[in-house]
């Protein structure tokens, strides 16, 4: 049943997307377009295509395994939108530009700067879809057990099929129902759990939670091992395995597993009894339920430096959305500089109280469902948490609304970064129309389908911590030097640009080879943002103080961004009007 | 920057090709105090001379070589030369400069055989004047401010031109509208006050000069406005369904984009058809570009009058199509005008391009 | 404004372990209430503060500048 509420996710995306909606008046009874969208409607559409596979399955998988130290990540997200709101939503709004490389293109008047902006729009934008397309994956399989490349290769293929017919072009309203599925998703079961809570205070048992004890097995389980993984055993234990262990077959035969390091084959089945100390994966250290639910200490996590890492995190993300561009775009939907800002402010009222609730679905699952600490499946904690806690029509109907939220989130982020991507390609590249975005959005999603088969054993925060580092380190310093500081130059954009991209991207792709796993070079690389952040501002503003090239027109350009549009009281109260002339 | 060269140092030809363009790029601004003293630095130079004075008709406006106090004696010879009427040939005047006899040499400047200055030559002492080459000076420059005038006649006449392609309200639609009004004054006066006020707001903005670019939404206010209006004509002939994008509403576009486009719509596509029609506006969100359809289910508009039309040479129906289609492209480039999609009794469909962000 | 104190936190964490195990309600430990509920809500009214003060400086900036009320029967120029 969940995979028909998945469907019927779909479908409606689908039909808001193509048919848009409809209103068909006579001339007896007018209807004047303009008044006809609340603008609540933009906060709800900025909402959905932020809500993504990130926040909904990543972040509580991060939580699961880690503990409170990943709430640095939300925290970072929210300070985030706060600072676009500070920065960036009204400014870039009252420009008028609609993509970042137009942006660029126009306050610099640097048309060359326009294809490299584009060229971090696409890598940036790249790394969150494949965390999308990892999300699908892993939400399908759990579904319906297909294999991880079938969600990945459906659920791809759909929206590029989508957007290329002409999906996605009432864009508002679409992402803005998908914003309702995306957050009931997350209510429900959080609403739920608090009853369940609420009623009965032992129907938990927290000692995974806050006893120096590694989580443990409430009942008998049978997990179920996607892929071929290498985990820790605590205590030997007598269990029933079905496949392939340590290179040896079993057929359903009652086998002692001994502690230590043990090879499980991909598909294999092994049923766990009662009270068992939770096997996990052997690349990351077990950690007490005390560990867990503190902050740092130490902990293996940053390569063994929690701090940094912790500081890094808030750092990264908190600068990644301020330069990703599938946000940056949907402002422009706002008329003027003010509401785009009010939006804003709506979408952080709204993304904080899901941000709030997420983090429980990771620490619920180290109760109910410790066993995806072993089989390499920790981003479907959100998903299982249903079937756990309920039995029957509840847990289907509850397994439903989630899955329907997680369709929902990855559907509108990836369509969202689709067209973000094609876009960049299309129109910032090759300057071309629309039967080069629809190229492009084919190449885009054949090329991330097929890097999108081979993340699967990347965790999904992890792909979008290389995307938020790359847009923190090239976009961000670019959107918030072009809008506050005069002195920017071409020059100066352009070495920030490269500097900050080239940096973070060859951080992430470091650390994705697994060149380095410890210490302070693993630290560093994975989460660089602390250094490429400041480094892209320093060489932005050093290039720039050195150049002595200006730009044309700069007083018209920065008032633009920043004087406010006056009050102009129209026959039907007040409307706020522009009235720039646009550098015609 | 005027080079000094003695007069042996070039060959007579180039010599001339390079006064020409100096000549006519110090007239481009128009015949004035600082062309004047450029040209006459010029002539100096060329004529090797020791004074030069230009004026307009009336006033001295421009000389070269040591300033002299002769400025009223220069206009009174000026007058006299362009009372005479006879430009053939330079006059030679005799004048006391500085207790110096000299004689100077007057020719007249014209425009279309229209006098408009004089140009005043002293030679330096030793070396007599030669007036043929005075005369041919004078022509010389008397052709360049010819054209420097039509350039500027050219310019005119294309702003004259965009200004009246702006004020596009068509003449049938005032009149039928404030017919449809007259008729209501006394069967509906509430709903004829109604409309009087939608017209003159229709008015007003059809009329705006303040910026020439509005936004989507503005323009669909207008062409909403005037859907009323017409609706007045014509009862319930027509239906509209309308489907808009809220992401297409801030898109700016020059004003008095689509109202011509639905008007067309209306008079050669609905009016011209038995019973009633349909009329659909669509603005339609395409990413970085958006578009605005109108479609509509009537007899089509004639190919060949059309084509006629968007090559200026039609009649007059069709004027606001080609000036929608000019300013688009005007402001957006070549590649974002109008399409237009008809056939026989087939409908008739126009697709207009705009990108979201126009940078210059 | 927002980043120092969060940053103090962390670093405070890591120096005073027993911080981190502290329970002011008896529900939940410290760290996970203040990087959870409190930090994302403190925010969000914090933006509400700003939106506040930033209207405040657009309207005093469009006051002045030109009348803003217009009759709707003149045509402008």
């Amino acid at each position: 049943m969940p995979i028909i509420a998945v469907g019927l996710v779909t479908l409606l995306t689908l039909i808001l997307g193509t048919a848009g909606l409809r209103f068909a008046r006579t001339t007896s009874n007018f209807f004047v377009a303009s008044r006809s969208v609340h603008p609540a409607w933009n906060a709800f559409a900025v909402c959905g295509e932020a809500m993504s596979a990130a926040s909904f399955l990543g972040v509580p998988a991060l939580i699961l395994v880690f503990g409170v130290d990943m709430l640095w990540v939300l925290v970072g997200w929210t300070i985030g939108f706060f600072l676009l709101s500070l920065f960036i939503a009204a400014p870039i709004r009252r420009f008028g530009s609609y993509t970042i490389p137009e942006f660029v293109d126009g306050r610099l008047d640097a048309p060359k700067l326009r294809p490299i902006a584009a060229l971090l729009v696409i890598v940036a934008s790249w790394f969150f879809l494949l965390a999308q397309l990892k999300g699908a994956g892993v939400v399908i399989r759990a579904l319906i057990g297909t294999p991880y490349w079938v969600g990945v290769v459906a659920v791809g293929v759909l929206v590029a099929a989508n957007l290329s017919a002409g999906g996605m072009r009432g864009i508002t309203f679409v992402q803005g129902f998908q914003f309702f599925f995306i957050f009931l998703g997350i209510l429900v079961p959080f609403a739920v759990i608090s009853v369940i809570w609420l009623n009965d205070g032992d129907a938990f048992d927290d000692t995974a939670l806050v006893t120096n004890d590694y989580p443990a097995f409430a009942a008998e389980i049978t997990v179920r091992y996607e892929r071929t993984i290498t985990v820790d055993v605590p205590d030997a234990t007598l269990v029933v395995i079905d496949g392939l262990v340590d290179g040896i077959e079993y057929d359903a035969r009652s086998v002692m597993i001994e502690a230590g390091t043990r090879t499980i084959g991909a598909g294999a089945d092994i049923t766990w009894p009662a009270g068992a100390a939770a096997p996990h994966t052997a690349s990351v250290d077990r950690l007490t339920g005390a560990e867990w639910a503190e902050p740092l200490g130490d902990k293996s996590i940053g390569g063994g430096h929690p701090l940094y890492f912790s500081v890094a995190i808030l750092l990264a993300n908190m600068f990644g959305i301020m330069g990703l561009p599938h946000i940056v775009s949907r402002f422009y939907t706002n008329p003027t500089g003010r509401e785009a800002r009010r939006t804003n402010l709506w979408v952080l009222a709204l993304l904080t109280p899901y941000y709030a609730m997420v983090p429980l679905f990771g620490v619920i699952g180290r109760v109910v469902s410790p066993d995806l600490l072993g089989n390499g499946a920790t981003d479907s904690a959100t998903l299982v948490v249903g079937e756990r806690l309920l039995d029957g029509v509840g847990s289907d109907l509850v397994t439903s609304i989630v899955a329907a939220g997680a369709a929902a989130a990855f559907l509108s982020t990836a369509s969202g970064l689709l067209i973000a991507m094609a876009g960049a390609l299309s129109h910032d590249i090759l300057q071309a129309g629309v039967p080069q975005f629809r190229f492009a959005v084919w190449l885009g999603a054949a090329v991330s389908i097929s890097a999108g088969l081979l993340v699967e054993s990347f965790d999904i925060n992890v792909l979008i911590g290389w995307s938020t580092s790359i847009a923190a380190s090239s976009i961000c310093p670019l959107l918030v030097l072009g809008i506050w500081w005069p002195g920017l130059t071409r020059r100066g954009a352009t070495a920030a640009a490269v500097i900050g991209g080239g940096a973070s991207t060859a951080a992430a792709l470091t650390t994705m080879f697994g060149v380095v796993d410890r210490g302070w070079p693993f630290a560093v690389l994975a989460t660089p943002a602390v250094w490429t952040v400041p480094l892209a501002f320093a060489t932005g503003i050093g290039v720039s103080l050195r150049d002595s090239d200006k730009v044309v027109d700069l007083g018209h350009k920065m008032a633009l961004m920043h004087v406010p549009e006056r009050l102009r009281p129209e026959s039907d109260g007040p409307r706020v009007v522009t009235e720039t002339t646009v550098g015609a | 920057m005027i080079r000094r060269r003695s007069a042996n140092h070039r060959s007579g030809g180039l010599q001339l090709l390079a006064t020409v363009n100096e000549l006519s790029a110090s007239l481009r601004r128009g015949f004035d105090a600082e062309s004047a003293t450029r040209i006459a630095d010029i002539t100096r130079q060329l004529l090797d001379v020791r004074l030069v004075a230009i004026t307009d008709d009336a006033e001295l406006i421009g000389q070269s070589g040591e300033s002299s106090r002769w400025k009223h004696v220069v206009e009174t010879h000026a007058r006299a030369v362009l009372e005479r009427r006879r430009f053939d040939k330079p006059t030679l005047f005799q004048l006391t400069l500085d207790g110096e006899q000299v004689e100077v040499a007057v020719a007249a400047l014209t425009s279309d055989d229209i006098p408009i200055g004089t140009i005043h030559v002293v030679p330096t002492v030793g070396s007599p004047l030669q007036l043929n080459e005075l005369q041919d000076l004078a022509a010389l420059v008397s052709s360049q401010l010819q054209l420097a005038e039509l350039e500027q006649s050219r310019a005119y006449a294309a702003e004259a031109e965009l200004r009246a392609l702006r004020a596009q309200i068509s003449p049938h639609f005032l009149h039928n509208s404030l017919t449809a009004i007259a008729g209501l004054v006394i069967s509906d006066p509430v709903r004829a006050r109604s409309l009087i006020a939608k017209f003159s707001e229709f008015l007003r903005a059809s009329f705006k000069t303040q910026t020439d670019l509005t936004t989507v939404s503005e323009e669909l206010r207008l062409v909403e406005t005037y859907l009323e209006l017409e609706q007045v004509r014509f009862g319930d002939r027509f239906e509209v369904a309308l489907n808009i994008a809220p992401e297409t509403l801030s898109v700016k576009l020059p004003f008095l984009s689509v109202q011509p486009i639905v008007e067309n719509a209306i008079r050669h596509g609905l009016e011209a058809r038995p019973g009633p029609g349909k009329l659909r506006i669509a603005a339609v969100d395409a990413g970085p570009e958006i578009s605005i359809e109108v479609e509509d289910d009537g007899v089509g508009i004639d190919a060949d009058a059309l084509e006629e039309a968007l090559r200026g040479t039609g009649t007059t129906s069709h004027v606001g199509i080609l000036a929608v289609d000019t300013r688009l492209r005007s402001t957006f480039g070549p590649e974002y005008g109008l399409t237009i999609l008809t056939g026989h009794n087939a409908g008739t469909k126009m697709v207009i391009r705009l990108p979201k962000f126009v940078h210059h | 404004m927002v980043l120092v104190p969060l940053v103090a936190f962390a670093f405070a964490l890591d120096f005073w372990p027993s911080l981190g195990r502290w329970r002011p309600l008896g529900l939940l430990p410290l760290p996970w209430l203040v990087l959870g509920p409190v930090v994302l809500f403190s925010i969000v009214v914090l933006a509400f503060f700003h939106e506040r003060t930033a209207l405040r400086i657009e309207n005093e900036w469009a006051e002045p500048r030109r009348p803003i009320h217009r009759s709707a029967n003149e045509i402008e120029d």
